[in-house]
């Protein structure tokens, strides 16, 4: 693919385009592809480095996240109340978050349309209007049903568990194709079967005509007369992100496609943010999600299969998702208690364990904010939200020895396996917030899309109400949380919102 | 920071018969330096506190004097022990997970807790 690398390039970077696409994930490259395969000269400036499959399908897990994760997979949101810290996954790469996402798809549930259309007004998001959209990007990128064969044991285990207990479990959707079950998707398909967009995508975008620039990080929007006309920034050399020279590049149109983490942090630097809705940063949602590991007297080896192969939706009444995974060895070890030789004692239990994931359906609750220039989240649980968590640990665990596990390990820091009966007496209402291991592969909702200026801040359109000509395309517009994992949802707004801009002449 | 990582991590991973090898632990150091230097000053900075607070905490929970690295390996293993087990355990945690993430990729470390990294339809 022909990337333009900002690491290889001498001297300040000059440009004029039509379309200025700032971010190069889910949603950025497919506004750069559906734009450019409509004839428009689009250029797309992405903040991470350019590492073709081949090279990032090598890297060890801490190798991906250190050249692929934005800050190196640490980045956090800080807890307030009795809310736990949350770490929060992005991508900083050509192709975002889609090289780290576990690849499941999910159309936007009815019942969220419903309450985006009867509470919002969003009435034009209904499944019928959505349809082409999704039959576009599910076209594109191979959505399909992973076969029950390709289940790991761990999943396979979890789910006779909960079909005993009346839970029915269900196939995932996904984006791969061939996939070869090595359960690690997260760390970037170690053999390109995952379609991420800078597999199908941003490929189709080059070979329109768009210009994809890498280690280009945009400073500042540029604003002349009230309307955006382009963005400046820096060219990075390599890896520790120094600056290598500046780019200023200058556009009929630009489409913020940098995440909901990054997009309200451009824009508040930009000085927006001082309108009339002040929502920029605000209404924050991650999904947050608790992993629960069980140990079988069996070898699990539940790295073997599809990462993500099931799901239920039985407790949507707690507004729970049970979601499958896998993590590397390294992450299971650091979750088990001990030191020394009785760490040694549990890590080598390791393919014994099995793991699955529950994850909250979550009302807002976080907010971006900018302070002397740095940018950081917090977020803190929603009552309801909060009294979720026990159950949704209770729940993953009697599954889990209803489907034969010995001890079961709850994301509770500092607290060892626990039994049958042990389940039984924890008090798991009163557990601290700042004890419970808590993780987030889905922020959205800060740029929110409404039909008012004063509760949003882009229109239904994308556009930015209180800055014409720039559009919003990325995590940030969803409005709610989705209770399902988003990357889908992304992607076929963005193919929304780029069809209503092939429409729209440009700007002179 | 690195010689107090070294000093957590040879406890944290040793086995009954002692530390781990000194080069798995100095192939660990390079892997670790080389990630913060990567994951930007914010994290730098948060594993450095976190670290200095381990360093700092450890020895107090077995009255001994700070730094954790001047002390003998039993002493380490047991400072770490009690640290791991008291309500100040959080940096604790967010060192081990960190150390943990790395020292597991280590295909000897790898070998010993039986992970092979085979996909569901053979090969790695």
């Amino acid at each position: 693919m022909n990337v333009i690398r900002g690491r290889e390039l001498d001297g300040a970077v000059e440009r004029k385009c039509d379309v200025l696409v700032i971010g190069s994930g889910a949603a950025g490259a497919v506004v750069a592809c559906e734009l450019a395969e409509a004839g428009q000269d689009v250029v797309v400036v992405e903040e991470g480095a350019y590492l073709p499959a081949s090279e990032y399908g090598r890297m060890r897990p801490t190798e991906s996240m250190r050249h692929l994760w934005r800050d190196g997979g640490l980045s956090f949101a800080v807890g307030l109340g009795d809310t736990p810290m949350i770490n929060v996954m992005m991508g900083r790469c050509l192709g975002g978050s889609s090289l780290l996402t576990g690849g499941v798809c999910f159309r936007i549930p009815g019942s969220v349309l419903h309450d985006w259309s009867t509470r919002l007004g969003l009435s034009e998001l209904t499944e019928h209007a959505l349809e082409p959209c999704y039959a576009s990007v599910e076209r594109a990128i191979n959505v399909t049903e992973v076969p029950v064969e390709m289940r790991s044991r761990s999943t396979v285990l979890f789910a006779e568990g909960a079909e005993r207990l009346g839970i029915r479990m269900l196939p995932l959707r996904r984006n791969t194709k061939d996939c070869d079950g090595c359960g690690r998707c997260n760390f970037g398909c170690p053999h390109g079967r995952k379609l991420s967009v800078d597999i199908t995508y941003l490929p189709r975008a080059i070979a329109a005509g768009a210009s994809v620039y890498s280690d280009f990080a945009v400073d500042e929007l540029l604003i002349e007369r009230g309307r955006a006309t382009g963005a400046r920034g820096r060219v990075l050399d390599g890896p520790l992100a120094r600056t290598r020279a500046r780019f200023r590049i200058r556009a009929r149109r630009v489409v913020l496609s940098a995440g909901a983490f990054n997009s309200p942090v451009l824009l508040m630097k930009s000085g927006l943010g001082r309108g009339r809705s002040g929502q920029i940063g605000h209404n924050l949602t991650l999904h947050p999600g608790f992993r629960v590991m069980a140990r079988f007297d069996e070898k699990v080896r539940g790295w073997r299969g599809s990462l993500q192969a099931a799901y239920s939706d039985a407790l949507e009444r707690d507004r729970i998702t049970l979601v499958g995974l896998f993590v590397p060895p390294g992450v299971l070890a650091a979750t088990m208690p001990g030191i020394g030789a009785e760490l040694a004692r549990r890590a080598a239990t390791i393919p014994e364990l099995g793991v699955f994931g529950g994850m909250l359906h979550d009302e807002a609750g976080g907010n971006v904010n900018l302070s002397f220039g740095q940018p950081y989240m917090t977020y803190r649980m929603s009552p309801l939200d909060r009294r979720s968590v026990p159950t949704l640990m209770r729940r993953m665990a009697e599954i889990w020895f209803e489907a034969g596990a010995r001890e079961v390990f709850l994301p509770i820091l500092g607290l060892g396996p626990i039994d049958r009966d042990r389940l039984r007496t924890l008090d798991l209402e009163h557990v601290p917030g700042r004890s419970l291991e808590c993780a987030s592969q889905h922020p959205l909702g800060t740029c929110r899309m409404g039909t008012s200026a004063a509760s949003s801040v882009v229109d239904p359109e994308g556009q930015c109400w209180e800055l014409p000509g720039l559009y919003i395309a990325d995590g940030s517009i969803l409005p709610t949380s989705l209770g399902v994992n988003p990357q889908l949802s992304i992607m076929t707004m963005a193919t929304r919102i780029a069809w209503r801009l092939r429409e729209r002449p440009l700007p002179s | 920071m690195l010689r107090a990582l070294g000093a957590i991590a040879e406890a944290l991973f040793a086995t009954a018969s002692g530390p781990p090898p000194r080069d798995r632990i100095g192939w660990l150091l390079e892997e670790c330096e080389d990630f913060l230097s990567r994951a930007g000053a914010r994290s730098r900075l948060l594993v450095g506190l976190g670290v200095l607070a381990v360093s700092l905490l450890a020895p107090l929970m077995v009255l001994r004097f700070p730094p954790l690295r001047r002390l003998s390996h039993r002493e380490r293993v047991r400072a770490l022990r009690k640290l791991e087990a008291s309500p100040a355990a959080s940096p604790l945690f967010a060192i081990k997970a960190l150390l943990s993430l790395v020292y597991y990729e280590h295909p000897d470390a790898a070998r010993e807790i039986g992970f092979d990294g085979e996909c569901l339809r053979g090969g790695p």
